[in-house]
C-alpha cells in the first residue's frame, strides 16, 4: 500500500502546483475540486504534506509548495508531458486519452526509461497542448548537441544522433546522415527548411526532421 | 544466342533513364512491377549480333528495403535473376554514388560501372580516374559522356564480358565479420550476402527458422555492445569504404564560385526564388492556355470540318452506323484535343523543369505551404499542372513518395479548374452573365481544392513521410530527354485513355440513337430541374461533359439550339450549370489515368466525393440565392 500512498501524495503536489501557478495559495476547496474528493479528505491529506515538509499550508490561507514539494512536484509534472507527448507524438494516442493514461503511468515509470523516452522525442520543449516541459537532466547534457535546424546559413556541424522514426531514420542513413559525419548549411529558409551538403551531395530536409537531427557546431 | 539480360541500378536522378534511352532507342515497354505503382521499363539493344535486354529499375540509396522503390529492385533482382548488373553511378556525386555501388558489389551478381556525367564533373573541376576505380572495385567501369555519346559501345561491349575477377567487399566492424564467419560456416549454403542480411534481420522467409534466430542472436550481440543499431554500424563502415575509394579516385580542383553556383543561389532564396517560382509557374500556365488553345482550336476545327462532317454526310442513309462512327471519331476528336495540344505542351515544359533541375527547388521552396496540409512540397507541380490538363496532373502524381499523398494529391487535382473547365466557365458565365461572376467561379475552386487538401490531409491515413529530397545539380536539358520524355508521356496517354475514350464515345452515341437519352433526362429531371433549376436536357449536357469537360457546353447548345445561351437560360441557372461542370466527376481521361495511378477503389472514392460536393454547393447557389434574391 505504500505505493498507493506515495501515488495520491504525487496527484497532490502536481495538482497544487498547477493551482499556484497564479503565485496565490491552493485553496482547499479548489484543490477538492480539481481532484474530485471530499473537502475533509484533501484538509486531512494536507496536514500530512505538511509534516513531511513537502508544503506550507495554514487552514483557510490555503497550501503552497515548500522548496522540496515544488522540486517533486516539477518533476512528477515533467514525467506527465513527456509521457503525454510520447503517447501523442509517437505513438498518435488522442490527445485526452494521453492524458488520462500520463496521469497513470507517471507515478511506475523509472527515470531512466523516462529519459529514453525524452531523448527518443529529441527532448522535445513543449508538450502536444502547448505547454514548457521543464528540462531534465538528459535534455541538459544533450543541450552541448543541438538541432541541425538550429544551426545558421554558411555554418558547418557534425551529426551526433538522428532522433526520427525508423524509416525516416534509414532512409536518412541511406543519405549517408551517419554519427560523426560532417555537413554545411548551404541554405535557410524562414520555415527553417534546410539545404544541407553531405557526403558531396545535397539534400533538402524539411524543417520538422531539421529538429531531430543533432549535431555539434564546427568551429567557424 | 540468348539474349542477355541487365538491369541497371543507380541513385534517383543520375541520367539512368537517358543511358537507358541512348543505348535502346525509343521501342521501351514501360510496366509497373506487379503490385506496386514502382515502374520497370524495358528495351533491348543489338551489339555485334547479340541482344541485350535492359531492364531499367527505379532509382534507390540502398539496398536495405526502406521504401517501396528498394524493395521492388531487390524482388526483381530474386524473381528475374538477370545477368549482369549494370550498376551507374554519378561522377559529381562519387561518394554518395558508391555507397550504393558497395551494396551491389555485396549481391554477387556479375556487375558492370558506368561512370556517368563525366561533363558534368569535368565542368565543376573534378577529374575522376576510371581506371583506378575499376582496379579497386574489381569491375569495369566505364566512363560514359553522354552529350557528345562517347563511351556506350565499350558499356555495351563490357555488359557482355563483365569481368570475374576478385571483386572489392567492403569490411565490416571485427564483431560483424567474425558473425558472418559463423554464419557462412554452417554448412547451410548460405552466402556472404545472405549471411549480411540475416544479420540486418532483414531476411524473409527464404532462410530456414534457426538461422534466423541464430542470427537474431547475434543481432542482439552485436547491438549491446556497440549501444549502436546494426544499420548504422554497417552503414558507417560503407560509408568509410566509399570516402576511401572517392578520396583515392578523384580529385577536385579548387574552383571560385561559379556562375551556376550563384545562379542556383538566386533560385533558392526566399525572396528572389519565390519571385522567379511565381513568373514560371505564371507562365507555364500562359504558354499553356494560349499554345495549348491555340492548337485545341486548330485540331479540333480541322477534325470537325475535314472528318466528322463528311463522314457523318455520307453515312445519312445508315443512321445506326452514321451515329455510332460520328461519336467514335468525337472520342478520336476529343482525345487528339487534349493530348496534343495540352499534353504534349505541358510536358515539353515539365521535362525542361525537370531536366535541368529546377523541380526539386521549387519543391525546396514551397514546402512549408503545403505542409500545412500534410503534404511535400513536391505535391505543388501536379496542382499546378492541373490548371492545364488534369491528365499529365495525375500522371505527375506518380513521382510522390506516399500512397497517402499521391491520393490527396489527386483527388485536388481533380478541383483545380483545368482549360477545357475554364472554357464552359468563360464561354458562358464570362460571357453571358459577367466577368466578375466567372472570377467568383475560381475563386469557389481554389476555396474548394484547400478545403478538400485540409479534410484529406487529416482524415487519409497512411505513411507520412517529413520532407527530404536530394537537388538535382543544375543543369542544361538535353533536347533529346526533352523530346523522349514528351513522347513517353504522350505515348502512355494515348494508351491507355485513348481506347476508353472511343469506346465510351460510341456507347454515349448508341445511347442517344434507342432513345435512352430522353429517358435519362426524365429520370434525373428531380436533380436537375428539382434541385438546380436548370432545363431537363441539361442531364444530357452534363453527361456528354464526362467525355471531355467543355462538350457540356457544346452539347448543351445543340440542345438548346442556340449558342446564344441568354436566349434561354437565366444567368442563375448559367451560373449553376458551370459551377456544377466545373466541380462534378473528373472527364473520363482523368478518371482513367486516375485509376492507373490510385488504383479503382480511390478513383471510385474521388469520383463520388466530387460528385456530391458537385450537388451540394451547385444545389445551395440554385436554392439560396432566389432566397436572398426575395429578400433583398
Amino acid at each position: 500500500m505504500v505505493w498507493m500512498r506515495k501515488n495520491i501524495a504525487e496527484e497532490y503536489l502536481e495538482t497544487i502546483l498547477y493551482l499556484t501557478k497564479g503565485g496565490r495559495p491552493a485553496k482547499t476547496k479548489d484543490i477538492a475540486d480539481a481532484m474530485g474528493i471530499k473537502p475533509p479528505s484533501v484538509t486531512e491529506m494536507l496536514a500530512k504534506l505538511k509534516d513531511e515538509g513537502y508544503i506550507e499550508y495554514q487552514p483557510y490561507g490555503g497550501a503552497s509548495l515548500t522548496e522540496r514539494g515544488k522540486a517533486e512536484a516539477i518533476q512528477m509534472e515533467r514525467k506527465h508531458q513527456v509521457l503525454e507527448t510520447f503517447l501523442v507524438d509517437a505513438l498518435g494516442v488522442e490527445l485526452e486519452k494521453a492524458h488520462d493514461e500520463a496521469c497513470e503511468m507517471e507515478h511506475t515509470v523509472s527515470d531512466s526509461t523516462l529519459a529514453r523516452m525524452c531523448a527518443f522525442l529529441g527532448h522535445p520543449r513543449f508538450c502536444p497542448d502547448d505547454h514548457p516541459i521543464t528540462k531534465g537532466e538528459c535534455c541538459e547534457k544533450s543541450e552541448e548537441s543541438m538541432p541541425l535546424a538550429g544551426l545558421k546559413e554558411g555554418e558547418e556541424g557534425v551529426i551526433k544522433i538522428v532522433c526520427a522514426d525508423k524509416g525516416t531514420r534509414d532512409y536518412l542513413l541511406s543519405l549517408g546522415f551517419l554519427p560523426d559525419t560532417a555537413l554545411t548549411v548551404k541554405k535557410k529558409l524562414p520555415s527553417n527548411s534546410l539545404l544541407v551538403r553531405i557526403k558531396g551531395a545535397e539534400i533538402a530536409i524539411g524543417g520538422d526532421i531539421a529538429e531531430k537531427i543533432f549535431v555539434k557546431k564546427a568551429p567557424a | 544466342m540468348k539474349p542477355v539480360r541487365v538491369a541497371i541500378i543507380g541513385n534517383p536522378t543520375v541520367g539512368k533513364s537517358t543511358l537507358f534511352s541512348s543505348l535502346t532507342g525509343i521501342g521501351v515497354m514501360i510496366s509497373n512491377y506487379p503490385g506496386t505503382t514502382v515502374e520497370v521499363a524495358r528495351g533491348s539493344a543489338t551489339h555485334d549480333g547479340v541482344t541485350l535486354e535492359l531492364f531499367d529499375l527505379p532509382g534507390v540509396y540502398s539496398l536495405d528495403m526502406t521504401c517501396a522503390e528498394e524493395r521492388t529492385v531487390l524482388d526483381f533482382l530474386a524473381e528475374e535473376r538477370p545477368d549482369v548488373i549494370l550498376n551507374v553511378i554519378d561522377a559529381t556525386r562519387l561518394e554518395r554514388n558508391l555507397y550504393l555501388t558497395l551494396e551491389v558489389l555485396e549481391l554477387g551478381l556479375p556487375v558492370v560501372v558506368a561512370l556517368n556525367m563525366m561533363e558534368e564533373a569535368h565542368a565543376i573541376g573534378m577529374e575522376v580516374d576510371a581506371e583506378r576505380l575499376s582496379r579497386l572495385l574489381g569491375v569495369p567501369v566505364v566512363p560514359i559522356f553522354l552529350h557528345g555519346g562517347l563511351g556506350l559501345d565499350e558499356l555495351a561491349h563490357a555488359l557482355f564480358h563483365p569481368a570475374k575477377g576478385k571483386r572489392f567487399m567492403p569490411r565490416y566492424d571485427r564483431h560483424v565479420e567474425e558473425f558472418i564467419r559463423q554464419l557462412t560456416g554452417m554448412q547451410m549454403g548460405l552466402s556472404r550476402y545472405d549471411a549480411i542480411r540475416l544479420l540486418m534481420g532483414a531476411a524473409g522467409e527464404r532462410y530456414p527458422e534457426g538461422v534466423r534466430s541464430a542470427a537474431g542472436l547475434m543481432r542482439e550481440e552485436i547491438e549491446r555492445t556497440h549501444g549502436e543499431r546494426i544499420e548504422e554500424i554497417l552503414a558507417s563502415n560503407r560509408y568509410g569504404a566509399a570516402g576511401l575509394i572517392a578520396r583515392a579516385v578523384a580529385s577536385q580542383r579548387p574552383s571560385r564560385a561559379t556562375l551556376r553556383e550563384r545562379i542556383d543561389g538566386l533560385l533558392m532564396s526566399p525572396v528572389s526564388g519565390m519571385a522567379i517560382l511565381a513568373l514560371i509557374i505564371l507562365g507555364m500556365l500562359l504558354i499553356v492556355f494560349f499554345v495549348g488553345g491555340f492548337l485545341e482550336s486548330v485540331i479540333v476545327g480541322a477534325f470537325d470540318s475535314m472528318i466528322i462532317s463528311p463522314a457523318s454526310g455520307s453515312l445519312v442513309a445508315h443512321p445506326l452506323a452514321r451515329v455510332i462512327v460520328t461519336y467514335t471519331l468525337i472520342g478520336v476528336q476529343a482525345g487528339l484535343g487534349i493530348v496534343v495540344p495540352y499534353i504534349m505542351t505541358f510536358y515539353v515544359l515539365m521535362s525542361l523543369l525537370e531536366n535541368s533541375g529546377y523541380l526539386t527547388r521549387a519543391a525546396f521552396l514551397l514546402d512549408d505551404v503545403m505542409h500545412r496540409l500534410r503534404l511535400h512540397g513536391r505535391a505543388m507541380i501536379p496542382l499546378i499542372l492541373g490548371f492545364g490538363c488534369s491528365v499529365p496532373a495525375i500522371m505527375s502524381t506518380k513521382t510522390l513518395q506516399t500512397r497517402r499523398e499521391r491520393i490527396i494529391t489527386s483527388a485536388m487535382v481533380c478541383m483545380v479548374p483545368c482549360s477545357a473547365r475554364s472554357i464552359v466557365i468563360m464561354g458562358l458565365v464570362a460571357t453571358f452573365v459577367s466577368v466578375w461572376a466567372a472570377l467568383s467561379i475560381y475563386l469557389l475552386m481554389l476555396a474548394i481544392t484547400i478545403m478538400v487538401g485540409y479534410v484529406l490531409g487529416r482524415v487519409v491515413r497512411g505513411e507520412e513521410m517529413g520532407f527530404i529530397l536530394e537537388m538535382v545539380p543544375l543543369r542544361v536539358p538535353m533536347l533529346k530527354d526533352v523530346v523522349d520524355k514528351t513522347w513517353m508521356q504522350m505515348r502512355e496517354f494515348v494508351y491507355v485513355a485513348f481506347p476508353l475514350l472511343i469506346a465510351g464515345s460510341a456507347f454515349l452515341g448508341l445511347l442517344q440513337y434507342v432513345g435512352v437519352l430522353d429517358y435519362v433526362n426524365s429520370l434525373l429531371a428531380p436533380i436537375t430541374v428539382g434541385l438546380l433549376g436548370l432545363p431537363p436536357y441539361a442531364a444530357t449536357a452534363l453527361l456528354f461533359g464526362i467525355l471531355r469537360k467543355e462538350m457540356a457546353l457544346e452539347t448543351l447548345a445543340v440542345l438548346a439550339g442556340t449558342a446564344q445561351f441568354s436566349l434561354v437560360l437565366t444567368p442563375l441557372q448559367m451560373y449553376v450549370f458551370a459551377v456544377f461542370t466545373a466541380i462534378y466527376m473528373p472527364c473520363i481521361a482523368t478518371v482513367t489515368m486516375l485509376s492507373r495511378v490510385v488504383g479503382v477503389k480511390d478513383t471510385l472514392f474521388i469520383t463520388c466525393l466530387t460528385f456530391i460536393l458537385a450537388l451540394v454547393i451547385s444545389g445551395l447557389v440554385a436554392q439560396i440565392v432566389p432566397l436572398l434574391a426575395a429578400i433583398l
